[in-house]
């Protein structure tokens, strides 16, 4: 493996609190029960999410940390329960956030109210007023958009207990159990039959909840006949005080509906990302990962579909952007079921400055998938020799009228299209830019414009740190 | 009662998620092979010569013979009694076929070298003949064995075939493999090219027989213009089961891979294949290539691939496809129209596209009765 | 008295969504030449298909006899091996198959007989030689790499070592030069003569009918048979055209 570039790190002092906040915990024995019944207590949570929370916790104590993806050294498990936290306000110190952070912002143009919430600093942002309209406006339509802990004991509250982690469960790996141990904040979506969400949702608008963005639970439910479009994360660096991110994202699409689930991530260049997503799709129905992964020290990121009902279909476009220090292990997973289901798989990669990416997928092709089609296509860039770029998809097929299909190339900018487009007065610089640009194309498209418009940006910023 | 072990081997050269159970393959084996002391090869040139065990691994590291099948199963292979063979290549071998027969007896045991060393310039081929008595699909004392891991151990014997070729500056081997086992037999097959400049290897393996098979393949392109091109043909049927790692290290400059895999399933077999492009750094300007077609005439199959590429080099190509052949309707209603049933046409397709790379095979003896061993592959 | 090789019987048929052929009725007899003339789109190409029973054409009406058993919806293999055959207007590729290899297990399939390779070999070269064909590509894959012409070739070939009862022959010289319709033509004359062979010849140009004897014509157009007579309405056609039959497709074509 080709040596990792020094992360220039955040000094750890920036973590420490406050002394006289009151409201949170600092533990040195690690996550213990009391922790997380502390937790539950904090939150008023029914009886049974206790007692789901407890058995999580036995699970995450007997699971082994993965061996087969990047290092988890620099996490230092033990240290992570001193950052769970009942109250939500992370108060950073504005004076102390990191430099490039500022900077990031000042080049993305990000308001400066949202910059102060962006990095922690917990300032009141008008998103929650944002949040607040966007409810009320799809209510009219029958659709509940609320927080996780408020659906645990909302109308719906036997709807989620049924659905909670059922999808994805504790005994998986060892950050679902931790996940479900010390869960906080996240979305609740229910879409009714028939209704089609013209606006899409964003996790965005809830930045500021209840531990936002750590352990966030976003549970989407969408009945028959529906449509959603759900847009995760942003853009701007998502500074935040503890370095892990293990998230978990479960959605239930229904007969003939289509979900589309977006994220752009830009976590921090300190934190391990280790979310967990999945769809299980029913007949005729649809799922859509849309992704973008610029940030995170370290991430293990594989947005998974199930296609369970017949005819029901998975699409999955990525980016993935390694740069210096970076160890971003990404791709997808797919298992057929149902008969004449199909999925596509369109992963472009970029390292560049020693960055590490590595596209992993699994594909199933189970013996009741009677004609199931797939393509999976994956293409790596390679910026420099200093970086690596991996491939690693298996594909596992039990029946023989399967279509299967699946390539991936690896190389360099073309010399011959740089060429061209300086025979054009195009300096460069911004050739490599462009040529770069018109890789992620196929992301970019599927995004709303002023997504596409960011992760643009974002790549522009990540080049400029690439030549000279 | 020979005692049997399980062995680790066959690691995936980087892992991946466990519940896909591609990181390793288990195998049975006896803790002691029971080979025939009376040689079981023919070696049908005095050019091959025969050396003790001894004087071999005072000259080899058993790293070296490491390959793709892992350190654990290696270490109990060096424990074996090991006929061991070197070959002496030059440019004089213009063209000459070596032949090698291996005609293992049943409930007989092999274990076997060959160091083949291709001086500078050299050119030949090489043939391996791996062939036992009742070779055919009958005779198999283990119908019912699992399709997974591996983990119960054939009957008729174990097959240990490992060859070594040191390739040096501007020589061109041919290496072939066919393997028509009977299906009580266990095959494992560890074969390591290390290429020097300018070099050029070809190795055609043709994998028809045995319950089960265990082959693996590495080459180290160390230096610079190095290039080799793999041809496999594959056919399981029954429960036969079949685990192939193939890898690349790409290490001198403008050095080339090329892998061409082509495979039939049928029955309730099992195939695990697994196939590595390494670029490291340093190899600028070179190219790997990886592609693997299977045709799958049964549901009742576990196909399982996990093509790899690493990349440490900017200034590279590394390319691999997967794809499942399937036999288009048109082609399909083509042959129906000419009086062959769907299976018929199928079958013709499948042993067609194996025929292609049996066909480079330097023997048409050998050929033939691959061809026969196919044809009563497919009646079944 | 001869009796009826193939009768179809007020037969309907089309694409899953697309009912193309309505009310088809066609009477066939052993050794007879059968034309269907016309224009494109008229679904002429449907009805070699779903005469042949091509998976993708379903009847949605009527019934199909060959030799009075009903092969409505019997699988395509079993249709050949009663004698019925049909060049395809695009003949496919196969890789890893010998034109050889191919027409002896075709051959085997079809007659039920085996033959020996040296026998097969030479019967196969003299009707090569008939047609005019190089006997090195009894040795090259199926197909692949032939022209237009070659490919024509290959398949009057196979009809005359398969020496079907009912041969359908779908656009055969579309797409030829004089030298290469002049070939087939023999090629059908020799099918005609030796086997009392049955002749369905489909085409929207009547340059290969100029050699042979033609017994019947049919006219289809837009699904439906329009007109029925002897070989003078060949003549007619030529001079004319279709347009005395009404518009002659509907928006949606591609039919054939």
């Amino acid at each position: 493996m080709a040596s990792k570039s020094k992360v220039t790190d955040v000094d750890r002092t920036i973590y420490d609190y406050v002394d006289d906040e009151k409201d949170f915990y600092r533990l040195k024995e690690g996550l213990t029960e009391s922790v997380v019944r502390h937790i539950s207590e904090e939150k008023k949570e029914p009886q049974w999410m206790l007692e789901f929370r407890l058995k999580a916790l036995e699970s995450y104590n007997k699971q082994d940390v993965p061996d087969w993806g990047p290092s988890l050294k620099g996490l230092n498990i033990d240290d992570i329960s001193s950052y769970v936290r009942a109250k939500s306000d992370m108060k950073n110190n504005w004076e102390e956030v990191p430099s490039d952070i500022k900077n990031t912002f000042e080049r993305l143009g990000i308001p400066q109210a949202e910059r102060l919430s962006l990095a922690g600093v917990g300032a009141q942002y008008d998103s929650e007023l944002v949040y607040h309209n966007v409810k009320d406006e799809v209510k009219a339509q029958g659709v509940i958009y609320s927080g996780m802990e408020e659906a645990l004991v909302g109308p719906y509250a036997d709807l989620v207990k049924e659905k909670f982690m059922h999808l994805l469960t504790i005994n998986e790996h060892k950050f679902l159990a931790l996940h479900g141990a010390v869960w906080s904040g996240g979305s609740f979506v229910y879409v009714p039959k028939g209704v089609h969400l013209s606006i899409p949702l964003q996790s965005y608008f809830r930045l500021n909840a209840a531990g936002a963005g750590q352990y966030e639970h976003t549970l989407i439910i969408v009945d028959d006949d529906a449509y959603l479009q759900f847009i995760e994360g942003c853009s701007a660096p998502k500074y935040n005080v503890a370095n892990l991110h293990a998230g978990c994202v479960e959605i239930y699409v229904g007969k003939k509906s289509t979900v589309r689930y977006s994220t752009i991530e830009n976590w921090s260049k300190n934190m391990y990302n280790l979310n967990s997503k999945r769809a299980l799709v029913e007949t005729d129905g649809a799922i859509e990962w849309i992704s973008g992964s610029f940030g995170s020290h370290t991430s293990y990121l594989y947005p998974m579909s199930v296609l369970k009902g017949d005819r029901a279909k998975s699409e999955y476009t990525g980016i993935t952007f390694s740069g210096a220090g970076q160890d971003l292990d990404t791709g997808t997973k797919v298992v057929h079921i149902g008969e004449d289901t199909t999925s596509f798989v369109n992963a472009k990669s970029i390292s560049k400055s020693g960055g590490l990416n590595t596209f992993r997928s699994s594909v199933e092709i189970k013996k009741t998938a009677k004609r199931a089609k797939c393509s999976v296509s994956c293409t790596s860039l390679m910026l420099d020799s200093e970086s690596r770029s991996d491939t690693i998809p298996t594909m596992d097929v039990r029946t023989s009228d399967a279509d299967m299909g699946h390539e991936a190339k690896i190389g360099k900018i073309s010399e011959e299209v740089i060429f061209y487009l300086m025979s054009r007065g195009i300096e460069e610089a911004e050739a490599r830019a462009m040529i770069v640009t018109g890789f992620a194309n196929p992301v970019a498209k599927e995004l709303p414009l002023e997504y596409a418009v960011e992760m643009n940006n974002l790549l522009k910023l990540e080049m400029e740190g690439a030549i000279g | 009662m020979e005692k049997v072990i399980t062995l680790q081997t066959s690691p995936l050269p980087v892992k991946t998620w466990r519940y896909l159970k591609v990181n390793k393959a288990e195998i049975a084996v006896p803790e002691k092979l029971q080979c025939n002391a009376k040689s079981n090869i023919s070696l049908i040139d005095s050019n091959i010569e025969k050396i003790s065990q001894k004087t071999l691994f005072e000259k080899l590291n058993p790293k070296e013979i490491e390959g793709s099948l892992g350190k654990d199963f290696n270490d109990w292979f060096v424990s074996q009694n090991i006929e061991c063979n070197v070959l002496n290549l030059s440019s004089s071998d213009d063209d000459k076929v070596y032949h090698v027969v291996l005609n293992v007896k049943d409930n007989d045991d092999y274990a076997g070298i060959f160091v083949i060393n291709a001086k500078e310039n050299a050119k030949g081929k090489v043939l391996f003949e791996i062939v036992s008595d009742n070779e055919g699909t009958s005779n198999s004392k283990t119908d019912a064995a699992p399709l997974t891991e591996g983990t119960q151990l054939p009957a008729g014997g174990t097959v240990c075939l490992y060859v070594l070729c040191n390739i040096e500056k501007n020589a061109n081997i041919e290496l072939s493999e066919v393997q028509l086992l009977n299906e009580s037999k266990q095959f494992i097959s560890n074969t390591i090219f290390t290429q020097s400049e300018s070099s050029k290897a070809m190795f055609t393996r043709c994998n028809f027989g045995s319950q089960k098979s265990y082959v693996g393949l590495k080459t180290t392109l160390q230096q610079n213009d190095a290039s080799f091109e793999s041809r496999l043909a594959y056919i399981t049927h029954k429960t036969q089961f079949l685990d192939i790692n193939d890898l690349a290290v790409h290490v001198g400059k403008k050095t080339q891979s090329d892998f061409i895999t082509q495979g039939v399933m049928l029955g309730s077999s099992y195939k695990n294949y697994k196939g590595t492009i390494d670029l490291q750094k340093g190899c600028t300007g070179s190219l790997g290539n990886e592609l693997e077609d299977v045709l799958l005439l049964s549901d009742d199959v576990i196909n399982k691939t996990t093509p790899i590429i690493l990349c440490s080099e900017e200034d590279v190509q590394g390319n691999h496809g997967a794809t499942l052949g399937k036999i288009n309707d048109d082609v399909l209603f083509y042959m129906n129209s000419r009086g062959l049933s769907s299976e018929l046409a199928k079958q013709m397709i499948a042993k067609g596209k194996l025929y292609k790379i049996l066909l480079a095979t330097p023997n048409e003896k050998l050929i033939e009765s691959a061809n026969n061993y196919l044809n009563s592959a497919f009646k079944i | 008295m001869a009796n009826t090789l193939l009768s179809v019987e007020n037969l309907s048929s089309g694409l899953t969504d697309k009912p193309i052929l309505s009310n088809i009725n066609l009477k066939i007899n052993p050794g007879e030449t059968h034309v269907l003339l016309g224009p494109n789109g008229a679904g002429k190409s449907t009805l070699g298909n779903t005469l042949m029973g091509h998976p993708s054409y379903k009847v949605s009406d009527g019934k199909i006899f060959f030799n009075d058993e009903d092969i409505t919806n019997i699988s395509t293999d079993k249709r050949a091996k009663l004698g019925m055959f049909m060049t395809f207007q695009n003949p496919i590729e196969i890789p890893g198959i010998s034109v050889a290899k191919f027409i002896r297990s075709a051959y085997e399939q079809c007659s039920g007989k085996k033959m020996n390779v040296f026998s097969f070999r030479k019967m196969l070269e003299e009707k090569m030689q008939l047609l005019e064909m190089n006997t090195s590509y009894a040795d090259r894959d199926l197909n692949n790499g032939f022209s237009g012409g070659e490919k024509k070739k290959a398949e009057i070939l196979q009809m005359l070592v398969l020496e079907p009862k009912l041969a359908i022959l779908d656009e055969t010289d579309s797409g030829l030069d004089v030298d290469a319709v002049r070939i087939v033509s023999k090629g059908i004359e020799e099918y005609q003569k030796k086997d009392n062979g049955a002749l369905l010849i489909i085409t929207h140009s009547t340059k290969i009918l100029e050699s042979l004897k033609v017994g019947h014509v049919h006219v289809l157009v837009k699904g439906k048979f329009v007109d029925e007579g002897g070989p003078e309405l060949i003549e007619e056609i030529n001079n004319n055209g279709f347009i005395k039959y009404g518009p002659l497709s509907d928006k949606a074509s591609g039919a054939n």
